[in-house]
């Protein structure tokens, strides 16, 4: 019982642009301060790779931004199965306020790649299983978008592209395992799971704060867009009224 | 430990430069894009409430003052 | 949870699961499509389709690069391990194009088994080091290259040594 309470409350608007409020100011320090440092550490201050040189640097974005753009995703689909079976409307508000920001990182990371791509492998495109998977959940991402502007009734938008979400999800392992799966021109993973990364510790440590920067700044954002959209939806009611208020 | 002697080796990133700098400008633009596009959204909806907020009280003041008058003419309010 | 909402779930859970079945029937029935790749050995083999575009990749052979003085012609030999193609390309190799490194080539395998390739791609490894500690790997094992492409067993036998020489040298170093 209590458990539902919280779970519920969970979904409350108003509750939610409270407490994120309150969360604001620290998102802002720390992303902020992650990032500036993890980007000037991997800059100027950790070793050139043997093979690649210079060029790796590109690391430091590129792999925060693809994580970004899946993990995005996978948050979406996530709120979009809590609102076709729990209908909690914030739900809805998530996966709308998601979608932009989860699409930009997966351009980043595309662009990132395709520059990094052309010093080291040849070219700026190769038409393999990695690099076309992340090409298709960039296309998801703008399907979902496009979705929502499309459909006139709010409530059917909001099934609908909680529906094309549920469905593309399954292209999120196809992009993690295309590199085992397939013979791909992108290498596999340098991060794993379950076994030690194939990185030396002093561009581990940059790569590693970056991540957690580049996911406080996601953090930071989505909760900027999801208050933005809680007042938007909810302004005919008395508490945005008066928070509002001249 | 610093790994380039001077600012034009770190901007030369070795002959890589182009390819670093454009990669991290468009890092930027993605953080410029995710940090403005909420500045902007919100201040539409602030002043769209306060609009909203503005149209209600008009009404309202209209209402009380000319609803007479109005019915009297047959013309609605706004 | 209440019925409305089990329902819900279980619907959810069938989406799922059938586009999951789906998508998996696909790329299994696309294998063929997507792949186009194959092996040196299994182009010595003759398992390679001739006179077609295909891919195919391995590490360059060390000593094997010969590249003609006056055009931009070059010739290689690529080897997995288990087997070698001779390569022909005639443009400008990736900077990355080193021998004992690895190559990914598009192009067409004749009756003679010799590879004519129309593009020319470096593929790099997973691993991130400082010049200085590959160099201790180079001096500890000399005649090992990094490779970063070679049959499954010979890449994780590869990477395991790798990891053990990083940590080796962090741990004394």
């Amino acid at each position: 019982m209590m458990k539902w309470t919280f779970f519920h409350k969970l979904g409350s608007p108003k509750w939610f642009y409270d407490i994120s409020g309150k969360w604001l100011p620290w998102l802002q320090i720390t992303s902020l301060l992650s990032l500036v440092v993890a980007l000037i550490w991997g800059l100027a201050f950790t070793p050139p790779d043997y093979l690649q040189g210079n060029s790796y640097r590109i690391i430091f974005i590129h792999v925060p931004a693809s994580f970004l753009a899946q993990a995005i995703y996978m948050m979406m689909a996530t709120a979009a199965a809590v609102l076709l079976i729990w209908r909690i409307k914030l739900a809805d508000m998530a996966l709308k306020v998601m979608a932009p920001i989860g699409a930009s990182f997966c351009i980043l990371s595309l662009a990132t790649g395709a520059i990094w791509g052309q010093p080291t492998w040849g070219t700026w495109w190769v038409w393999d299983a990695r690099l076309t998977s992340m090409l298709i959940l960039l296309f998801l991402y703008i399907g979902i978008i496009a979705l929502r502007g499309a459909i006139q009734t709010s409530e059917v938008a909001a099934k609908a592209c909680a529906i094309l979400s549920l469905v593309g999800v399954v292209n999120i392992p196809i992009i993690k395992y295309s590199v085992n799966w397939w013979n791909t021109l992108h290498q596999g993973a340098t991060l794993k799971l379950t076994e030690k990364p194939s990185m030396a510790p002093e561009m581990l440590w940059p790569l590693l704060l970056s991540i957690l920067g580049f996911y406080l700044f996601f953090t930071l954002v989505m909760f900027l867009r999801l208050r933005v959209e809680i007042l938007s939806r909810e302004k005919k009611t008395r508490w945005v009224k008066a928070l509002v208020g001249e | 430990m610093l790994y380039f002697e001077n600012w034009s080796e770190f901007l030369a990133m070795d002959g890589h430069g182009f390819y670093v700098w454009s990669a991290y400008a468009v890092g930027l633009l993605v953080v410029i894009y995710n940090v403005l596009s909420p500045m902007m959204a919100k201040r539409k909806v602030i002043a769209s409430i306060q609009r909203q907020e503005r149209l209600a009280k008009g009404v309202g003041k209209m209402s009380s003052i000319t609803e007479s008058s109005l019915l009297q003419d047959g013309r609605g309010a706004q | 949870m209440n019925a409305v909402r089990k329902q819900r779930l279980i619907l959810v859970l069938l989406l799922l699961l059938g586009v999951g079945a789906a998508v998996t029937l696909m790329l299994f029935a696309l294998q063929e499509n997507i792949n186009h790749y194959f092996s040196p050995a299994q182009m010595e083999s003759g398992e390679a389709p001739t006179g077609q575009r295909v891919r195919g990749g391995g590490l360059v052979v060390p000593g094997s690069v010969e590249r003609d003085t006056e055009s931009l012609q070059v010739s290689f030999r690529i080897s997995d391990g288990a087997g070698e193609v001779t390569v022909l390309y005639d443009g400008i190799l990736p900077d990355l194009f080193v021998e004992g490194s690895g190559i990914v080539a598009t192009g067409m395998l004749n009756k003679e088994g010799v590879f004519t390739a129309s593009e020319v791609l470096a593929k790099h490894d997973e691993n991130y080091m400082p010049p200085e500690v590959q160099k201790a790997i180079d001096d500890a094992h000399p005649g090992y290259s990094s490779p970063s492409y070679s049959s499954p067993a010979l890449q994780t036998s590869a990477r395991e040594l790798e990891v053990q020489q990083l940590e080796s040298l962090n741990n004394g170093g």
